[in-house]
Order: structure tokens, then C-alpha cells, then sequence
């Protein structure tokens, strides 16, 4: 309860507690998560395929949010966030906390028992790491915060995998590392043309700490990582030149985007273009990757 | 009929019983009937959505002990 419409305070609204899950995150978990579980040998009943995706997003929903819960104060003090229902005084902070903790219960419980135990702990360990880890110590600490918690975000495709086969190999263990790797370079350039929104809210993102000179180096660092990273399924023989070819093409692109921002020194947000072009290619970047593989993988396996 | 009447008036029978109310628009505490009314469509949006959650989540379990205890297989 928060939310004061016509001098009365009205009970959260269910939109509210969706705008928690952060559901445009969740979409690309989901996807990664399906592609994983698309791209693994083996067969799953595609009731229990649902209920892994499902439990997947409702685990990357729990994480939100018990990270809105957490970082309610900091949110209200950045631009991009002070709409979320916490800041914005549409509901309470424990209602949010307690919806968190339910939903990671729950999604947790339901993949142990309906799906395996292997993608249940996986899955529990990233809502922990997202939630504490990150969100808790990381973040408010280190620049390098969003290297380390790139590996919550990094899980899905793992565990989709794990629902499927029971195990963890070669292909999944690549997935995990072209996220991971992808995370830096996709948030050090949102982080560039939103420092002042950082730094208002005292998050020591790397364009508030070392400044922007060594964050472009560092995205530029990453993404050459992070190429090695998709192009090794394909060299590794794991998939064919269905992903192999369109893999390159589209790392080539992310490339020469995050070559123009090490190249870029402009230090005012609304001239960073290269920064925003960079940011709005590695969501399309990710999706389009991924997708390859999980298409790939069921052509060719 | 005064708003007072709406909380507490409870239609009784010639026996004393207390006969079936009209559930329309009450009052919820210290709140006008409007202001009210706009509490319980909110909380009546949330109890839709629990509910089809609720549902959904009935069958996602009927199914899931079916492939489960391999009724089709």
C-alpha cells in the first residue's frame, strides 16, 4: 500500500507487483533459458520443458524483485528508476520482499520436484547471487560489480540445458561465458550516457570511479572476450556453419560498434551515440546469438 | 438513506434474524463511499488475477503429475 489516488491510500495494484519481476529482463532470461534448453541433446516432454521456462522466470522475477526491495532508496534517486512501484510510494517495501521470497520458493520447489534437482540448486544459486551477492555486496562496493553479477544473468541457458539432459557439458559451460562476457561491454555502455544518474544514487559504476577513458578501454577489452567466447562453439566443432557464419557477421558488428566507442571522447551524454548504438545492438546481439545456436543445434543434432 | 445507514443499518426479520444484506457499495473504515469503492475494485483486480494464477497453476500441476506418472507414455 502506498499509492495516494484521490487523498486515500489504495492497495498495490497486480500491475505493480509485475512491474517488480522486471519483466523486460525476464524476457531475455527466458529466451536464453529456452535456447539452452532447445539447444541440449535429449528429449524433455514439453509440459515439463514449460514448467523449467516457467519456473526460470519466475526465479529471474523473484530476483527483481528482491533487488527492487533492496535498492528502493537508490532507485529513487536515479531517473531511470524512480517510476518503479518502490520509489514511486505505490507499495510497500515488505509486500515486495515477501513477493520475492515466495516467488524464488516456489520456482525453486517446483523445478526440484517437477523437473531435476541439478537445475533446481542452479536455479536457486543464481536468485541467491543475483539478490545478495550483487545486489547486496557487490553493487554498492566495487566498479566491478557488474563483471562478477554478469554471472546471474548468466545462468539461464545453463539451466535450461539441465533440465533437459541432467548434466552440465562443454556447449552450456560456453553459453554461461558468452553472457558473462557480454555483460560488461552491454552495462559499461549504458553506464557511460547515464554516469550522472550513477553517480546521484553513489553507485560506483566505472565511469564514476576510473573514468571514462578506462571504461572504453575496458568494453573494448571484453568484447574482443567476448567474441572469443561465441566463436567457440563453432570452432570447437559444437555446432555447424548455420551459427558459425551469422555468429561471425554479428561479432564483427558488436566489434566495430565498441571500436567507435574507445574511439569516441565525448564526455557529454547526449553526444554519445556511439555508446547508445553500442547499448541498443547488444540486446539485438544476444537475442539473434542465441537463437542461431538453439536453430543450429536442432537442425544439425 | 445516509451513508451511516449503508455501514450499519442490518435488515433484521419479523423473528429477529438477520435477513440477506444488499452487498453493493459499503463503506471500508474511516472512508467515503467512493474512496471505498475504489479500494475494493483494486483489491477485487488483484483477487482476479490471484485467482487465474491460481487456476493456472492447478493445471500446470495436473499435468505435470500426469507426464510425471506416465499415464501417456
Amino acid at each position: 500500500m502506498a499509492s495516494v489516488t484521490q487523498d486515500i491510500t489504495l492497495p498495490a495494484d497486480w500491475r505493480d507487483f509485475w512491474a517488480l519481476t522486471k519483466p523486460r529482463v525476464m524476457s531475455l532470461v527466458v529466451f536464453t533459458a529456452l535456447c539452452g534448453l532447445l539447444a541440449a541433446p535429449g528429449d524433455i516432454h514439453p509440459v515439463i520443458g514449460f514448467t523449467a521456462i516457467l519456473c526460470i522466470a519466475l526465479g529471474a522475477g523473484a530476483s527483481g524483485a528482491l533487488n527492487q526491495w533492496y535498492e528502493a532508496d537508490l532507485d529513487a534517486k536515479m531517473k531511470r528508476t524512480q517510476g518503479r512501484p518502490l520509489p514511486d510510494g505505490r507499495m510497500e517495501r515488505p509486500a515486495a520482499f515477501q513477493f520475492g521470497i515466495v516467488l524464488a520458493a516456489f520456482s525453486v520447489g517446483i523445478m526440484g520436484v517437477a523437473v531435476n534437482w541439478l537445475s533446481a540448486i542452479i536455479l536457486a544459486f543464481s536468485i541467491f547471487f543475483y539478490a545478495v551477492v550483487y545486489t547486496i555486496w557487490l553493487k554498492p562496493n566495487t566498479p566491478q560489480n557488474i563483471v562478477i553479477g554478469g554471472a546471474a544473468g548468466a545462468f539461464p541457458p545453463v539451466i535450461g540445458w539441465a533440465a533437459v539432459t541432467g548434466d552440465i557439458t562443454a556447449l552450456p559451460i560456453l553459453m554461461f561465458a558468452i553472457i558473462f562476457l557480454w555483460t560488461p561491454p552491454h552495462f559499461w555502455a549504458l553506464a557511460l550516457f547515464m554516469k550522472s544518474d550513477y553517480g546521484a544514487a553513489g553507485i560506483p559504476m566505472l565511469p564514476n570511479v576510473a573514468g571514462q577513458k578506462a571504461t572504453r578501454n575496458q568494453i573494448f577489452g571484453y568484447t574482443w572476450l567476448m567474441a572469443a567466447a561465441a566463436l567457440a562453439p563453432w570452432a570447437l566443432g559444437l555446432t555447424g556453419v548455420l551459427y558459425g557464419y551469422p555468429a561471425l557477421a554479428l561479432t564483427m558488428a558488436f566489434m566495430a560498434l565498441a571500436f567507435a566507442v574507445w574511439r569516441n571522447v565525448d564526455i557529454d551524454s547526449e553526444a554519445m551515440k556511439p555508446e547508445k548504438r553500442l547499448f541498443g545492438f547488444s540486446i539485438l546481439y544476444l537475442f539473434l546469438l542465441f537463437a542461431l545456436l538453439a536453430f543450429d543445434r536442432i537442425v544439425s543434432v | 438513506m445516509t451513508e451511516d445507514s449503508i455501514i450499519h443499518a442490518t435488515p433484521m426479520s419479523e423473528k429477529g434474524l438477520p435477513t440477506p444484506v444488499d452487498m453493493g457499495p459499503r463503506k471500508v473504515g474511516e472512508l467515503d463511499l467512493e474512496q471505498s469503492q475504489l479500494i475494493r475494485a483494486r483489491q477485487q483486480s488483484r483477487a482476479r488475477v490471484m485467482g487465474l494464477f491460481l487456476i493456472g497453476l492447478c493445471v500446470l500441476f495436473f499435468a505435470i503429475t500426469v507426464v510425471r506418472i506416465g499415464v501417456w507414455s
